[in-house]
């Protein structure tokens, strides 16, 4: 029994770990997408669709601590204020396990609009604390850019992924 | 073999650990606004341990996005060509009105026994990463403590202000950016003289506060630092006002951001030192000293009316 839980927890270990450093990639991928004419207003969040992803596509559920450090991290590397991405990944996170959709039927408008809603009420809540902690309003244009391209963007790596599937498939046949 | 599965015992524990993240995350974000030294140390020593992995992650993505701006820049080489053309004879113009000016001035100035500006010390670093983020706008340069660099100094690039230091660790330091929602910067303008604030809005324009209401702002007036309150020195081209469609009037900033390679940083100007050498604690404020004179204020601290109605 001993040797089972242990084997759970370095195989959870693992599992963790690889999250990790692939958000860690994707995020450094994402800041320097700032680069790029297209996105010098705002950059769209790829860290959050890929934990959406992770959650409902391949069932990968990132644990709670891995999520609240890769938060820490992405504060550090756009200077934000220390804590609220990781607010904003906990709260992505319960409100995607909240919602249950099942996402290998291939609905993809249904499950757009539920990333839709668990993106703008996380990332709402997150707005609100970062307008109350700089007791300022900011310009609406950056954010509604963000917002609007993270939206963009997520059917366009969902379908993606399902067109990597289907051709690997199609070789191995 | 099978993993087992976590008992509900552990899972029941989870949960008060999820609550207690949450907790620790809005702590975090208090004490972070706090700016305590603990936080800014440990910020500034993992910005410093990730910058190098920052910077090599970073670069093929931007080496991409070069390649393509020159593509597309080369379609209007032709305009391009007889656009600089035109702008290199405008400039030597320029030039030689500019250095019989700057013999006029020598010489006013030897007539006035006016005090020397100090000759700034820069230091150049290059911009690890490009301002990105929804909620803040700061850059990170590969130049730290090690070069000299220190919190509150001023970065400048060939355009004008960029910015000011928040965060230096030995081998990186953090540059928040002038359009960010934290930053204030006291400033003038150029033509009316009146001093006023800009404050950045987390977008490509900045705000103007504290101007009063006598003031007229022109279109295209250039704004340029004042040096009130110390912080930065006086006469950094901020960049142009600019009038909206609802009518109000913002500041456009010369700089392109997302463009900066190389941010240099003044590091002797330190007269915020020089005041705090004298600081033995909380006093009420003194009235100023005659010698001390700011852009578009006399020495008592009234504005100069004479010089700018004429």
């Amino acid at each position: 029994m001993k040797s089972g839980n242990l084997f759970y927890n370095l195989s959870e270990f693992s599992k963790g770990m690889f999250f990790f450093i692939s958000i860690f990639f994707l995020m450094n991928i994402e800041i320097s997408l700032s680069f790029f004419p297209i996105f010098n207003t705002a950059t769209p969040s790829l860290v959050s669709v890929i934990i959406y992803l992770c959650i409902k596509k391949f069932n990968i559920v990132p644990s709670n601590l891995n999520l609240f450090f890769i938060g820490v991290l992405n504060d550090i590397f756009f200077g934000g204020n220390l804590g609220s991405s990781s607010i904003f990944f906990l709260l992505f996170k319960y409100l995607t396990e909240f919602v249950s959709i099942d996402i290998t039927n291939k609905n993809y408008e249904k499950d757009w609009l539920y990333f839709t809603l668990i993106f703008i009420s996380s990332f709402a809540l997150t707005f609100l604390i970062n307008m109350l902690i700089n007791l300022r309003v900011p310009d609406f244009s950056p954010i509604l850019y963000h917002v609007g391209i993270t939206l963009i963007i997520f059917p366009i790596i969902n379908i993606s992924i399902d067109l990597v599937y289907f051709l690997l498939k199609l070789f191995k046949n | 073999m099978v993993p087992s599965k976590p008992s509900n015992k552990t899972l029941k524990s989870g949960k008060n650990f999820n609550f207690f993240l949450v907790i620790l995350c809005l702590l975090l974000v208090f004490l972070g606004k706090l700016d305590l030294i603990a936080i800014r140390n440990f910020k500034a020593f993992l910005s410093d341990f990730l910058a190098p992995i920052t910077y090599a992650l970073n670069k093929p993505v931007k080496e991409i996005a070069g390649v393509l701006e020159e593509v597309k820049s080369t379609g209007f080489l032709r305009d391009e060509n007889i656009r600089l053309k035109s702008e290199i004879r405008r400039f030597k113009v320029l030039n030689s009105k500019a250095a019989s000016n700057e013999l006029e001035l020598l010489e006013l100035r030897e007539l006035l026994k006016s005090i020397p500006k100090n000759k700034n010390k820069i230091v150049t670093g290059r911009a690890l990463t490009a301002p990105g983020g929804v909620f803040a706008n700061t850059v990170l340069i590969n130049a730290g403590r090690k070069d000299g660099i220190k919190i509150g100094d001023p970065a400048i690039s060939s355009l004008g202000l960029v910015g000011y230091v928040v965060n230096v660790s030995l081998n990186s330091s953090r540059i928040l950016l002038i359009i960010d929602i934290n930053s204030m910067i006291p400033v003038y303008l150029t033509e009316s003289n009146w001093p006023a604030v800009v404050q950045g809005q987390n977008g490509k324009l900045l705000k103007i506060r504290f101007l009063s209401s006598e003031a007229s702002l022109v279109e295209g007036e250039a704004i340029e630092t004042s040096g009130h309150g110390r912080r930065l020195p006086s006469g950094i081209n901020i960049g142009n006002v600019v009038k909206s469609f609802s009518g109000k009037y913002y500041v456009k900033p010369t700089i392109d951001f997302h463009r900066i390679t190389y941010i240099s940083i003044i590091t002797n100007f330190n007269i915020k030192e020089n005041i705090n050498r004298g600081f033995y604690g909380f006093a009420p404020l003194q009235k100023p000293k005659p010698d001390i004179g700011f852009k578009g204020l006399n020495s008592s601290g009234s504005r100069k009316s004479e010089d700018v109605l004429d």
